[in-house]
């Protein structure tokens, strides 16, 4: 099925789902389980929740998880410095198929 | 080299039972094999454990003056001892040792706490008035060998290592958790702190007076930094001439012992250069040590190949395996007493054992040469960080930061992201401990693996009230490059580097460093340098390298900079590290003593055995297997290590009415 057959309900639902992938990733793997004071607008960078090693294993668990390509010069602070950053840039990286890219995970 | 240790009533006499000394000597075997010696008399008992380096024979301590009133023990070297020797022969005093140590006897004699300018070495010693009924205790001034003290019931308690003072069971024995929380922000306790509670060190360039029931703490010198006015136009030529001339000097005297010298030689800059000063000019066949690491990303073997090859030194290596390292731990931590977040101490710990098995007691070492000369990249990130401020939207001035992390910014597709990273906080350079700001939020992240007991036994607040205090009058005033120094000195140097990567873990094995480049003659000279001739550019060690950078190959004096580090998480994880860790890891073992949430813990066991973790991770792993260690052998296991009482070979005892 193509992207841009589902209808717009649908579509809300996977980004929900990501966005909880995201979150859960974040906070399983930077902050060992605890998300207490996870701002979804709060800077990784500037809070130290992630630091340069960080930044690379995000990338790689973005890359495999959603079988996406991250290009040099989509690497700025706008795009992964915090949850609400990471899920639009996710969304717009997605929006050719999310479905494939979802399915493609299980 | 050497362990002393003490106990003084503060008012009333009696009740002092040389037993308690022969099990706090018990503690400090290891500091000094050689021979032991005690006094006691109805207020004050003093005993010391020694390392015969210079004037062997008839050196046993306790010392006294020609009349027997004063008395002292003394832990280190003083290196121009002959000349004050001289000076004080011709004042008539008389001497019946060959050692140094009866030197700063007499010399206090003199000139009281005075003495202690005059004195050109590192030294922790205590000297007992027995008619004034005074106790004058000293540390030298950057803090290279330690005395640590405490009062209980009436008395000053007081010796080289934590351990001889828990030697009087009526010490309580708890951690403080205020100094746990600086551990996992500072990577170290605050100065004067311990991690026990109750327990204080003596700050380096402090000393000491008790009597009539007072003690007073005194600073007699600081390091000595200024706005740098005076030297701002001196010729970068001259000044390397000059401080040339001072390193050799700082080599020369400290080769005085009457025990053969051997060198540490890493294959970095400062180690290379004091060992090719050392052949070129005082010692050609000196022999030299260095440690290897089996993980190739912290190995310099190929460096010490090369100033072998080129020096023609009879050289040992020691190859540190991650096994090995994990399998020490423990054994450095009851040597360290104290929590570490790295593991960089136990090579060390494990090339003093193999240099001691070489029959070598005294090595001449490059410490101190970084943060005297300013080599770190933190020194480097401050002065491009300010850089920076000057024009923030400059995208060319943020390339800077490319030419100082080349070695972070190999990962091409990060680099925008990591030049937001290191531009952050621009703004609060106005901050005067904006340099060190970034690094202590980052290690500070390490305490989200507090229990939440411990989290709340220390409010986070009082931290700036003391690094305040810490700072000296015009410490604002000073350029960006000198106050990074001074706090990198004044929080580190002592009680992290030349504690637990130096005095502990040498005297571990009997063994005394000596530190050229920490001779207070460089450290002062240093102290008046323009920060333009410290580092040119981004040029670290500019007037050092300008003074002996000739004295070794091109390949290690322009190399770039490789900072000694060991592996963490895979040491401490590996199958053949110590069981200890292990266990003290296990969810049950962290539940029972409390101090960390034993989910979260589990959670970064569990990560970094799967992938190689963050600095930041890396360093909580090392915090919390060492916190848990130290718990147990400090406080519910004490004494962690299997020790015995030492009789002592020298006993002077003058109690009217022993009771013992």
């Amino acid at each position: 099925m193509e992207a841009g057959g589902l209808h717009s309900f649908e579509r809300v639902t996977m980004e929900t789902n990501y966005s909880t992938v995201l979150r859960g990733f974040i906070v399983e793997n930077f902050l060992f389980g605890d998300d207490t004071g996870l701002d979804q607008n709060a800077s990784f960078l500037e809070s130290g929740i992630v630091d340069s090693t960080g930044m690379l294993e995000i990338i790689s668990f973005l890359e495999a998880t959603f079988h996406i390509t991250i290009e040099d010069d989509e690497l700025i602070p706008g795009n992964f410095d915090c949850l609400v950053k990471l899920n639009a840039f996710l969304a717009r990286k997605l929006n050719g198929n999310p479905i494939k890219a979802m399915s493609r995970k299980s | 080299m050497c362990g002393i240790a003490g106990k003084v009533r503060l008012t009333e006499a009696g009740g002092l039972d040389p037993r308690l000394m022969e099990a706090m000597l018990g503690m400090l075997r290891h500091r000094g094999p050689d021979e032991c010696g005690m006094y006691v008399d109805d207020r004050a008992m003093l005993g010391q454990t020694r390392l015969s380096i210079i004037g062997i024979r008839g050196g046993v301590q306790p010392i006294h003056n020609e009349d027997e009133t004063l008395w002292i023990v003394y832990n280190g070297e003083i290196f121009n001892y002959i000349e004050l020797r001289e000076t004080l022969i011709r004042a008539g005093h008389r001497f019946y040792t060959n050692t140094d140590t009866e030197v700063i006897l007499h010399l206090f004699e003199e000139k009281g706490p005075a003495c202690l300018g005059e004195l050109n070495g590192q030294f922790a010693f205590a000297i007992w008035d027995s008619r004034r009924r005074r106790l004058f205790i000293a540390r030298d001034r950057v803090g290279i060998r330690p005395l640590h003290y405490t009062v209980r019931d009436g008395s000053l308690i007081f010796a080289s290592e934590i351990k001889a003072v828990f030697a009087d069971r009526s010490v309580p024995r708890e951690l403080d958790p205020a100094a746990l929380h600086h551990v996992f922000t500072f990577w170290s306790p605050l100065p004067g702190e311990t991690p026990f509670t109750g327990v204080r060190e003596l700050e380096p360039g402090h000393y000491m007076v008790l009597s009539g029931g007072r003690m007073t703490v005194t600073k007699y010198w600081d390091i000595p930094f200024s706005d740098n006015g005076e030297g701002e136009n001196a010729c970068a030529g001259e000044l390397a001439e000059e401080l040339r001339s001072l390193i050799l000097d700082a080599i020369r005297i400290r080769l005085r012992s009457d025990v053969p010298v051997g060198c540490y030689l890493s294959g970095g800059l400062d180690s290379s250069a004091i060992a090719s000063l050392l052949v070129k000019h005082f010692d050609a066949g000196v022999m030299t040590f260095g440690i290897r690491f089996e993980d190739k990303r912290f190995d310099e073997g190929a460096y010490q190949d090369l100033m072998v090859s080129e020096l023609g030194t009879r050289h040992t290596g020691l190859e540190a395996t991650n096994g090995m390292i994990g399998e020490a731990f423990p054994a450095v931590l009851w040597h360290c007493e104290r929590p570490l977040l790295r593991t960089a101490p136990v090579p060390l710990f494990l090339l003093s054992r193999l240099v001691h098995d070489r029959g070598y007691k005294v090595v001449l070492t490059g410490e101190g040469a970084d943060e005297v000369f300013g080599g770190y990249n933190i020194f480097r990130e401050t002065k491009a960080r300010h850089f920076i401020a000057r024009k923030p939207q400059s995208p060319f001035r943020r390339l800077i930061l490319r030419k100082l992390y080349p070695y972070i910014f190999t990962e091409a597709r990060e680099q925008t992201m990591m030049q937001s990273f290191f531009s952050r906080d621009l703004d609060s350079l106005a901050d005067p401990l904006s340099s060190h700001r970034i690094r202590w939020q980052n290690t500070g992240r390490s305490r989200m693996f507090f229990s939440g007991g411990l989290q709340r036994a220390h409010d986070a607040g009082e931290d700036a009230r003391q690094l305040q205090s810490l700072l000296p009058p015009g410490f604002e005033t000073w350029d960006p490059l000198a106050r990074a120094q001074y706090v990198e000195m004044r929080i580190f140097l002592s009680n992290y580097l030349l504690s637990s990567q130096g005095d502990r873990v040498a005297m571990a094995h009997s063994l005394e460093l000596r530190m050229p480049y920490l001779d207070y003659r460089i450290v002062e000279f240093m102290g008046r340098a323009p920060a333009r001739l410290k580092i040119r550019g981004l040029r670290e060690k500019y007037l050092m390298k300008r003074a002996v950078g000739g004295d070794v190959p091109k390949a290690i004096s322009s190399r770039p900079k490789h900072p000694y580090r060991a592996p963490v998480g895979n040491s401490l994880l590996h199958p053949g590290a110590s069981a200890m860790i292990r266990d003290l890891l296990s969810a049950d073992a962290l539940k029972r003593k409390g101090l960390f949430d034993a989910g979260k813990v589990t959670k970064l066991c569990g990560k970094l055995a799967a992938r190689p973790g963050s600095e930041v991770e890396n360093m909580a792993i090392a915090g919390i297997a060492s916190t848990q260690i130290i718990h147990d052998q400090f406080i519910t296991g004490f004494p962690g290590r299997e020790t015995s009482p030492l009789r002592p070979d020298l006993l002077v005892d003058r109690r009217t009415s022993p009771t013992g």
